[in-house]
């Protein structure tokens, strides 16, 4: 199955499942945990159901497209449902199913792995799927996200497309793979792999990050202040991607790492706290 | 009726590390629970998979037991009031107890007469006491992390997504977690979600068996199903396969029927250390190693799949592919490293923090190549130069690629590089062997310049957790200071390390940066104790291990030898007399309470006795020079020198009395007991702690 089609199949079948389509959130994030649906959509009673593709970007990953395996921006199809049903893993061994991926016919290995983002302040119980080996899902029960304890609970389907494609298509370069029947993932993505790996490696400029991620959290605080979680969070987000970006670079000690952690990790707090408060019925505060 | 009861807690996938750990705690607390229930029954087994923890109760007695309840009320003055009628108190104790007031019964105390209710609390049926049975034991259960799921937030390991609970044929109806119980069991995730009926507990496993997707549930089958098909499907491949427990129970852990595949490996790979492979299989992902009868590795795997098989072919390529991916990342990082070289590697050690406060991984390296100095000072001059070099590079892997990937693999690698490097034999051993024994009682390094850089780092690093009290407490250990004071104690024994354990201390806390508490001494007892342990299992009785204490100035390999002499000496009549009089010593002289006394003096003794004590005192103390310590047989000679003392003492406490009047005679006699004390319980052991048997 190619690569487009793999995304059509699983927004089709989750769609059958009651999920909204959302689409991409618009700003740099290094996983699709960050994007605000599923960072405000697990933190109050309200249900929701929602699935999207997100680009994520991990600029310390990239290999100027030189590596079959490696990439510095790739893309997640996640999925939240909240509260989690009761047959969410048979929910998500059907969807495998209609990528063509028959679980009687694979070995589908469910591997402790618990995820949490430092970041986020956000940790949760769950497994990594391996599919004949090949990890190509992350499955999450969210506990805890920018440090409050979630009720209900929140599972978190993260499928690795690129992954799964290469899976699916029998290949052993990523930049081998069918994105539709005439092109390849290499034509569409590889250049940008090469420069952005130019970029984060040697030329991002350091000082003008480090100012990038000052202002940018001076900003959060502000709008937080204000009430206006939703701006604050797109502020928050940019720090975290600079700070990646500096990472790339190698301008990060140790403990400037911690520090900046701590740092996003209390923006998005504050955040989390300004939509809490929006978002609870007055008596329940 | 006796009836069989099970419970099936059936979950989403539980991590396999857990499930042994859960099996072991739902057979205990279920025992407890029948017990706090006054149930019998005739046994509690249980079994399972990572998604299902069964319990069964055979013989499950049909009520509880009936009990003789005594319950203490208020005391007799409050029975009745003035007027002669039972007081309110009175009865409302009694019907508290399910009685009337004049069933109550008086009951002497130390505190006076009391009123009791007695009464027989007849035991409850099964059937209704099972429900909450049940529920108590699934909220008994404790795992190593555990989540909430939904609304009355349980906390359990994993999602329970369905729970058979049967009595006999009968349904024990509970719900817990928003789940009923229910009379039928999950099959295989994969393949369907079709409950199949469970009439009797008999039936639970056989029924699983014979689905479509057969289910071993039981532990045991399992891994015999498992090592049998290992086994086999290794002969086909003309070999044999690397039988790993750790990796064989894991495997049972994460299948409810293993089925294996094999598949070949590019040969190319092997040129790959060994270890390097084997950690990729096994570690990263869950596969077997082939190998020939003498362990050298074959160009082939064996994974496991959970279920039988269907479109093995393709299974086998998608397995095949993940490990080409992963011994690819591996060949990368290992030529990467070789490149680097151990010399680059030992610099980025400064980078690495070993313990707030004590410095980085170069610091740590220091110190303990000058440790090595101190132990090594008496070996040739060759060796000490062996051991420097070892010393030095006994860090630098902790900074190259592969033990960052894979870490258990330190040490190993830090060997191999050497050997690449073209390193003298001696010391690229030494590295390889710098992190054994792995466990208390696996392999020590086999050469002295290994065990001796081995036996230095870990007294660094003993020292170091000590001074900066992270001292293990209960089960908590996570730097391995256990393991690494039983690698230290075992290294001194085998390699005859002739320092005694207390110098080697006080030599390895000198050396650290900052003294402001350096617990010496609590490490010398952390470290005795592992000696002591080690007494234990070669059947070395606790009284003679306690003997052994004062001897600090001892090496260890002393202490083994006078352990050992003394433990079958103890046997002898005359020395279990010496001891018995060592003790009455102490307590004389513990009551003289006399500082210091004055230097014997022969003219002093008026009596036979103890002139001949006397006598037998200076011939023990001259043969004793003369005797050599080397070894088992000379220690036994010792102390059959010093049970000599026995009789002349047994007479001297006979005939003499210390507690004379004249203050310079019994000084005297003190004296010359304090003589005898000193060689008794200071020179080779402490006779006055053995026990008579």
């Amino acid at each position: 199955m190619n690569f487009q089609d793999i995304i059509h199949t699983l927004e089709n079948y989750w769609k059958k499942q009651g999920c909204l389509i959302v689409q991409p959130y618009d700003l740099e994030k290094g996983a699709g945990t960050f994007n605000p649906a599923t960072f405000f959509g697990s933190l109050t009673e309200k249900p929701t159901n929602c699935c999207y593709v997100e680009p994520s970007r991990r600029p310390a990953d990239g290999r100027y497209g030189d590596n079959p395996n490696r990439l510095g921006k790739f893309h997640q199809f996640q999925v939240i449902l909240k509260p989690a049903p009761k047959n969410v893993q048979k929910l998500y061994l059907d969807s495998l199913k209609a990528l063509d991926l028959d679980p009687k016919k694979h070995d589908v290995r469910w591997i402790e792995d618990d995820w949490q983002s430092p970041t986020l302040g956000a940790s949760g119980v769950g497994w990594e799927v391996w599919l004949d080996g090949m990890e190509i899902t992350q499955f999450t029960y969210f506990q805890i996200m920018a440090g409050f304890t979630l009720k209900p609970i929140t599972a978190e389907i993260t499928y690795g497309l690129e992954r799964i494609a290469m899976f699916s298509q029998k290949k052993d370069n990523v930049f081998d793979v069918m994105w539709n029947d005439t092109t390849t993932y290499g034509e569409m993505v590889k250049e940008s792999e090469r420069q952005f790996s130019h970029y984060h490696f040697e030329q991002a400029d350091i000082e003008n990050l480090r100012r990038y991620v000052a202002e940018n959290e001076e900003e959060c605080k502000k709008l937080c202040k204000l009430g206006l979680y939703l701006p604050a969070y797109d502020c928050a987000m940019k720090v975290s991607h600079y700070f990646n970006i500096l990472e790339a670079r190698g301008a990060i000690s140790v403990s400037d790492r911690t520090n900046i952690i701590t740092k996003i990790r209390s923006l998005a707090k504050l955040c989390a706290q300004e939509y809490v408060k929006a978002n609870t019925p007055e008596e329940k505060l | 009726m006796n009836k069989t009861a099970l419970l099936a807690i059936e979950t989403e996938h539980l991590p396999a590390r857990f499930l042994f750990g859960a099996l072991e705690q739902l057979k205990k607390n279920t025992e407890n629970i029948l017990k706090e229930n006054n149930l019998s029954y005739s046994s509690v087994n249980t079994f399972g998979t990572y998604r299902r923890l069964c319990v069964e109760i055979k013989e499950l007695a049909a009520k509880a037991a009936d009990i003789q309840k005594e319950v203490k009320g208020p005391p007799v003055a409050m029975l009745k009031d003035k007027d002669g009628n039972y007081t309110k108190q009175a009865e409302g104790f009694a019907q508290r107890n399910g009685l009337k007031a004049q069933d109550l019964v008086i009951v002497e105390t130390p505190k006076g007469p009391f009123l009791y209710a007695k009464c027989l609390v007849k035991g409850q049926k099964t059937d209704i006491l099972l429900p909450n049975i049940f529920e108590n034991i699934i909220k008994s259960l404790v795992f190593p992390k555990n989540m909430v799921w939904e609304d009355s937030c349980l906390h359990f390991a994993r999602p329970i997504r369905n729970i058979l609970a049967l009595y006999g044929s009968k349904l024990v109806k509970f719900e817990i977690a928003g789940v009923k119980s229910t009379k039928t069991t999950l099959p295989m995730l994969s393949f369907g979600a079709k409950p199949a009926k469970i009439n009797e507990p008999q039936d639970y496993i056989p029924t699983l068996k014979n689905l479509e997707q057969p289910i071993l549930a039981d532990i045991k089958e399992r891994k015999q199903t498992l090592i049998k098909a290992l086994n086999s499907v290794a002969a086909k491949l003309g070999y044999q396969a690397d039988l790993d427990e750790d990796l064989i129970n894991e495997t049972i852990s994460f299948t409810e029927h293993p089925v294996v595949l094999s598949g070949d490996m590019d040969i190319k790979f092997l040129k790959l250390p060994k270890e390097l492979i084997t950690t990729v299989l096994k570690k990263q992902l869950r596969m077997f190693p082939v190998v020939d009868k003498q362990g050298n590795l074959q160009p082939h795997f064996i994974a496991v799949r959970d279920g039988i098989s269907v479109n093995q072919d393709e299974v086998r390529h998608g397995f095949k592919n993940v490990m080409t991916a992963r011994l690819t990342d591996a060949v990368f990082f290992f030529e990467n490293d070789i490149k680097t070289g151990l010399d680059k590697m030992f610099e980025k050690l400064a980078t690495i923090n070993f313990i707030d406060g004590l410095g980085n991984m170069s610091q740590k390296t220091k110190r303990v190549e000058e440790l090595c100095t101190f132990i090594s000072k008496d070996l040739p001059k060759e060796t000490q130069e062996h051991i420097q070099k070892a010393a030095h590079y006994s860090y630098a892997d902790l900074a190259s690629s592969v033990v960052y990937e894979f870490s258990e693999l330190q040490g190993y690698m830090g060997g191999v590089y050497a050997q690449k490097a073209a390193m003298e034999k001696d010391v690229s051993t030494a590295i390889g062997e710098f992190y054994l024994p792995l466990s208390a009682s696996s392999a020590l390094p086999k050469t002295l310049c290994g065990a001796i850089v081995s036996l230095a780092g870990k007294m660094d690093s003993l020292a170091a957790n000590f001074a900066a009290n992270q001292v293990p407490s209960g089960s908590q250990d996570p730097f391995a200071l256990r393991r690494q004071a039983m690698g230290a104690v075992r290294i001194i024994l085998d390699k005859n390390i002739n320092i005694p354990l207390q110098e080697l201390i006080n030599k390895s806390v000198a050396l650290l940066p900052k003294l402001e508490n350096s617990k010496t001494d609590e490490l010398f007892g952390f470290m005795w104790q592992r000696f002591a342990f080690l007494l234990e299992q070669e059947q070395i009785s606790a009284d003679v291990i306690e003997a052994l204490a004062p001897l600090k100035d001892k090496t260890l390999n002393q202490l083994i030898l006078i352990a050992r002499a003394l433990n079958s000496a103890k046997d002898s009549p005359s020395l279990m007399q010496a001891s018995q009089s060592a003790k009455r010593i102490s307590n004389i002289l513990k009551k003289s309470e006399i500082q210091t006394l004055p230097a014997l003096e022969q003219k002093l003794f008026s009596c036979n006795q103890e002139k001949v004590l006397y006598n037998t005192l200076r011939d023990v103390k001259e043969s004793l020079n003369k005797k050599k310590t080397a070894t088992e047989t000379d220690f036994k000679e010792i102390f059959s020198t010093l049970a000599l003392l026995a009789a002349p003492l047994e007479d001297f406490f006979k005939e003499v009395m210390v507690n004379v009047e004249e203050i310079k005679i019994k000084n005297n006699r003190l004296a010359l007991l304090k003589e005898i004390q000193v060689l008794l319980t200071k020179q080779v052991s402490d006779l006055s702690k053995l026990q008579i048997k």
